[in-house]
């Protein structure tokens, strides 16, 4: 007699168990990108000779129109939270950069002249209020081309206000 | 046809030593349970509740969010107030807040030394920090300090010692106490605060350590985030409070953890003490609980009365547990690397605390109980 009720607990808690895991909601296959994405600042044409960031810097007037090149990353956090904005750095930086790393192509020093502000601005040139994650389905480490204006400062600090956005496919 | 309840409550005082042995060890388990629980409480509150969503906070690149490692340009406040957009503002004051934070030696008037938390502020302070509370005394003026309800207690002293008017010694200053200030609970709680002037004066410095701002909206936290990014010839890192909180939350997970592991420890060791004490218990009745089973009560009602015994003796060690954990834990300060909290004996700690006492009463009753009704009626009834 208990044989035969263990039995039946046992087949029950099985049975059980089965049934949950028929019932659990599988995930189905979504989207990436989000509602706000905004397909008018995406390239269909990757821009022809585009300046690299370290190259840009170097060399770019302010107000130039300009094509740049370069790797999204360069600090810990490179999107702003809720704005049309990011940094982005030269190829010849490493990416692990901002995050874990410490080698000499890291250094602020380094850093500094190879590194560069994006941010998307209407026409007021004020920076739009969408992260720029959801306007242009963008994530950390993308290489990209942006097209836009360049800004710089007395202080050496240097901004792009980007029209449009070519992002390379993952290689 | 189960036992009668004034059974098992007469067979507790029948033994007074063994039962109130057993009542202090439950108790003590329980007490302990809730002090640990307390900590953890306390610490998260402390943390939670630092962190305001409107508040950014803007700090120097390298110091990795470490305020005591930041040093950033005094001229950073103007600079953020005429560039960001949506920063609180009243008659005609920016809720811009300058701060300038050490941990240092502090002595007082008995020659008492301790690390205390300074904060060199200026009169925008309390525009960013909404929550802080003037209780007793003014706001400080040129070589005096203003103490937070848990700044004693991080010291190492006790707030009799620092009333308004006494001494303390930094920084080769001394600085009069010239009131004290809560903040519900915040890390804040546990600094003094002085006039930033004199705290760079003191410290022959010109920098600061942060900028706090109060913003409208979480636009313009994105505002200040883009501004450090724009500027980097400044070296600037911008971070809401409550993100900065969090970020300690997590730094002080292991620490949590390690609370929390050793809560079911503790309960662990109850769990055996119960069992010890109910074995004892259980080994001297056995004649009686085989003259239960002959004049006809069934095993289960026997061995619902010893689970009833156990469970009201839990019940008792329990609530007492509990009663002295709310007279005597509840709201301890305690020192931390942070600052100082109070211990938080809450709803949820009284919830874990209660429900481990009585689950000890009744575990602890069932094994025993079980092995005295194993036995056979008729050896039961011959043993000694």
């Amino acid at each position: 007699m208990k044989k035969l009720f263990f039995l039946l607990l046992a087949t029950g808690v099985v049975a059980l168990w089965g049934c949950n895991l028929s019932t659990t909601p599988t995930s189905t296959p979504t989207s990436n990108i989000s509602q706000n994405f905004a397909p008018q600042f995406i390239a269909a044409v990757e821009p022809v000779d585009p300046f690299s960031v370290g190259a840009a810097r170097q060399s770019a007037e302010h107000d130039q129109a300009i094509s740049i090149e370069g790797r999204i990353g360069g600090t810990p956090q490179p999107f702003v939270n809720g704005l049309a904005a990011f940094t982005m750095v030269d190829f010849s930086i490493p990416d692990c950069c901002g995050a874990e790393c410490t080698t000499p192509e890291c250094s602020p020093a380094e850093l500094a002249q190879n590194i560069v502000t994006v941010k998307f601005v209407d026409q007021n040139k004020k920076t739009l209020t969408v992260d720029a994650r959801e306007l242009l389905n963008l994530k950390e480490k993308d290489a990209v081309v942006i097209d836009g204006l360049v800004q710089r400062d007395q202080h050496g600090n240097f901004t792009v206000l980007a029209n449009k956005i070519f992002i390379r496919p993952n290689q | 046809m189960l036992l009668p309840w004034e059974y098992g409550v007469r067979n507790l005082a029948r033994r007074p030593v063994r039962t109130g042995l057993t009542l202090f060890a439950l108790a003590t388990v329980v007490t302990l349970m809730l002090v640990v629980i307390g900590f953890i409480r306390g610490l998260e509150r402390s943390l939670a509740i630092s962190g305001d969503p409107n508040v950014a906070l803007v700090f120097s690149l390298t110091a990795e969010d470490n305020p005591e490692n930041s040093s950033i340009p005094a001229n950073i406040p103007d600079l953020l107030a005429a560039t960001i957009e949506g920063v609180s503002e009243n008659f005609g004051n920016q809720a811009v807040s300058a701060e300038l934070f050490l941990a240092t030696r502090v002595t007082n008037e008995a020659g008492h030394q301790g690390f205390g938390l300074i904060r060199g502020v200026t009169n925008q302070a309390p525009q960013v920090r909404r929550n802080l509370r003037l209780v007793e005394g003014q706001w400080p003026k040129a070589g005096e300090v203003l103490l937070g309800r848990l700044a004693a207690t991080k010291m190492g002293q006790t707030t009799a010692r620092l009333n308004i008017g006494d001494r303390l010694d930094f920084e080769g200053e001394s600085w009069t106490i010239s009131g004290h200030f809560i903040a519900d609970g915040a890390a804040f709680e546990s600094e003094v605060w002085c006039r930033l002037e004199d705290l760079q004066l003191a410290t022959k410095r010109q920098d600061l350590s942060l900028v706090a701002l109060w913003l409208e909206n979480r636009r313009s936290l994105g505002e200040v985030e883009l501004f450090c990014k724009e500027r980097l010839d400044l070296e600037l890192s911008a971070i809401s409070e409550l993100d900065y909180y969090r970020g300690l939350q997590q730094f002080y997970k292991p620490v949590r953890w390690m609370a929390w592991t050793v809560v079911w420890m503790v309960a662990g060791a109850g769990i055996f003490t119960g069992l010890n004490m109910m074995y004892g218990s259980v080994a001297g009745r056995i004649r009686e609980i085989a003259t239960l089973r002959a004049i006809g009560f069934r095993r289960r009602a026997v061995l619902i009365g010893l689970m009833h015994e156990g469970l009201l003796m839990a019940a008792c060690a329990t609530l007492f547990a509990g009663l002295m954990a709310v007279m005597f834990v509840d709201g301890f300060a305690v020192k931390f690397t942070m600052g100082a909290f109070r211990l938080r004996i809450d709803s949820l700690a009284l919830m874990i605390g209660c429900g481990v006492g009585l689950f000890l009463g009744v575990a602890g009753a069932i094994p025993p109980a079980i092995k005295a009704l194993r036995a056979e009626i008729a050896n039961g009834l011959k043993s000694s």
